[in-house]
């Protein structure tokens, strides 16, 4: 059994740089398949860059409200290329399930919007990542639909008219709900492979979502290293010490993570002190209460009671 | 007892204080399974293609379609325009088609072409095909078949001028027989054609005609009755396509090329038709008019 140095230590811990990596490859397998599609021939082609545009947006949107909600900031290479791997990651995810083109893909960026900024202060609960898969949900389904020339989202029978058969009746017999046109889905003129192309975009979106939301928790793991790290410069009693009062659970909560190296090292002695004057000021509150006086039942039994503890105190 | 904590060594000391172990820390730290510098850095590298890829496919532009009709002819008869065998002109080109048959089937088919190119008084097609004259047709469409591209062809000319000159129409009376015969034909070409036809530039586009051509005589066949339809011949012609062109599993490539070029048919055959899911032919009988517009079983395009 070897005896390590402390850098080497603090190097071999940093495993989140290998959670960061893998996730960015994630993300960048999962951006491909997104961005495929495969037509009735078997051919591929693009699904256009106006959907990532979209979705690099709505990205930057959400990292706006995120930093206006005291969200960290990426203070190395490791945390700046992982920050960078996450928002191609969500521009990504977002353009694979945007509608390509149209009204629906503008009413589907303004509830990702609101989505995106509600829930932006904690991107790494799951919650945010259903309504993605309700969108990707629904432009399966609206692909299905071009993929069998049905042009619209939804065919509602009128009934009493569409259980009569006769032909000059058609037009009316049913109200067509949310058209759209090939182009609006970025169709290639051969028409599209559905199964294949189903099956791409699924994986891709598994791919991306995964990475997305792995990568969030290495940047958080990544940003506990580094303070970790900067802890561990004191003396280790001292540092271990800190670390019994600013336990590792609370150090993105307590607003550590993204500060500078300077703003770091300040905001953990102003943690410390408040927390430390905190439980002076509890312990000093407590001896002052002379907790004896809530239970003497005063009298004789009182009497001697007080003088007893008065003794011990003494002996004290 | 040895104090250890392998997800965070450097805390060690404080964990086994929490738990009232203080003293007990383990001077030596293991040695960690870290990854290589290098892997990282790979998958680092990796992602960076993977995101320039992912940025540089998205401007992929769909290649244009390869159509059967545009591929070189290579070996084999060369038929030019072969759609032009299956019009109302068929009879100022048929006679080119001689120079492809088989030396063996030469009179055979001269004599039943001339016969049938010269058919006249409409008459009703099982009629024609139960005569002398439909019976050495039949026999001759039997032994063009498993031939070379232009004898597939020339059996084709002469099923659709059989629908051309006979009639198939169910009529007054219902009768869905004719179309039924005609619809048996059909399905027996392609049976043994339609397959490989797809896939070539001379019958490519005939192939396709042949199965619109199916389902308007199949739907014919279907509604032939005054009250009620002929539920076997629809079932026969669904199960039939349905095989055909896979649209129960994967598509075939007439399924393909039908898709692409006669979207109706396969929508309303795939149960997508916005008019009555039980007319699954209609789409076929619709394309048909608009290839064929005079085909329609009672000598109209004779």
């Amino acid at each position: 059994m070897s005896t390590h140095t402390h850098v080497q230590v603090i190097e071999e811990v940093r495993q989140a740089r290998w959670l960061v990596a893998l996730s960015a490859v994630m993300i960048g397998c999962g951006g491909f398949l997104l961005g495929v599609q495969i037509d009735a021939q078997g051919g591929a082609s693009g699904t256009g860059l106006t959907p990532l545009a979209m979705g690099a947006l709505v990205s930057l949107a959400a990292w706006w409200m995120r930093r206006r909600s005291g969200s960290a900031l990426p203070r190395d290479g490791t945390g700046l290329f992982g920050a960078l791997a996450a928002y191609l990651g969500t521009s990504f995810l977002v353009a694979g399930v945007l509608v390509p083109g149209g009204p629906w893909m503008f009413a589907e960026l303004l509830l990702l919007l609101v989505l995106l900024g509600r829930g932006a202060r904690d991107v790494t609960r799951p919650a945010w990542l259903w309504w993605f898969v309700a969108l990707l949900l629904f432009r399966l389904w609206i692909t299905w639909q071009g993929s069998v020339h049905q042009w619209q989202v939804l065919s509602v029978p009128i009934p009493i008219l569409s259980w009569i058969p006769l032909d000059f009746l058609e037009p009316v017999q049913s109200v067509s709900l949310g058209s759209f046109t090939p182009a609006e889905l970025a169709f290639p003129p051969l028409g599209l492979d559905f199964r294949m192309t189903v099956a791409i975009w699924s994986a891709g979106f598994a791919l991306c979502a995964g990475g997305t939301w792995m990568i969030q928790l290495a940047l958080r793991e990544h940003e506990n290293d580094r303070i970790h790290e900067r802890i561990h410069t004191l003396p280790a009693p001292l540092a271990q010490l800190i670390e019994r009062i600013l336990p590792e659970s609370e150090w993105e909560s307590l607003g550590l993570h993204g500060l500078s190296e300077r703003e770091l090292v300040l905001a953990i002695e102003q943690r410390v002190r408040e927390r430390v004057d905190r439980q002076r000021s509890i312990v000093e509150e407590y001896r002052s209460l002379e907790p004896l006086r809530w239970t003497n039942p005063g009298g004789f039994q009182g009497s001697v009671q007080a003088a007893l503890h008065a003794l011990e105190e003494k002996q004290a | 007892m040895r104090c250890w904590n392998a997800s965070a060594p450097l805390r060690a000391d404080a964990d086994c204080k929490a738990e009232g172990q203080r003293g007990r820390i383990a001077a030596p730290v293991p040695p960690l399974r870290s990854k290589p510098r290098w892997l990282i850095q790979t998958l680092i590298a990796l992602s960076c293609v993977l995101f320039a890829a992912a940025l540089a496919v998205r401007m992929l532009t769909p290649g244009p379609a390869r159509r059967a009709e545009d591929r070189e002819l290579g070996s084999g008869p060369q038929v030019m325009e072969p759609m032009q065998f299956l019009s109302r002109g068929a009879r100022l080109r048929v006679a080119e088609l001689d120079l492809h048959v088989r030396p063996e089937l030469q009179a055979e088919w001269n004599a039943v072409r001339s016969q049938l190119f010269a058919l006249r008084g409409c008459p009703r097609t099982i009629d024609w095909l139960d005569g002398a004259d439909g019976q050495r047709c039949e026999r001759l469409l039997q032994a063009l078949r498993g031939g070379n591209r232009a004898e597939a062809l020339a059996g084709l000319t002469l099923i659709f001028q059989v629908a051309r000159a006979s009639a198939w129409t169910a009529g007054l009376r219902g009768d869905a027989r004719s179309a039924e015969r005609l619809g048996g034909l059909l399905q027996e070409w392609l049976r043994t054609e339609g397959i490989a036809g797809t896939e070539d530039p001379v019958l490519s586009q005939p192939t396709l005609a042949a199965v619109l051509l199916y389902g308007r005589v199949m739907r014919v066949a279907w509604r032939a009755p005054v009250l009620g339809h002929v539920e076997a011949a629809q079932l026969r012609a669904r199960q039939f396509l349905g095989e055909l062109c896979g649209v129960t599993g994967r598509r075939t490539a007439i399924g393909l090329a039908l898709e692409l070029r006669f979207a109706r048919a396969m929508q309303c055959f795939a149960g997508q038709g916005a008019d009555g899911q039980d007319d699954v032919l209609l789409g076929f009988d619709e394309e048909c008019e608009l290839l064929f517009p005079g085909l329609r079983g009672g000598c109209e395009d004779a």
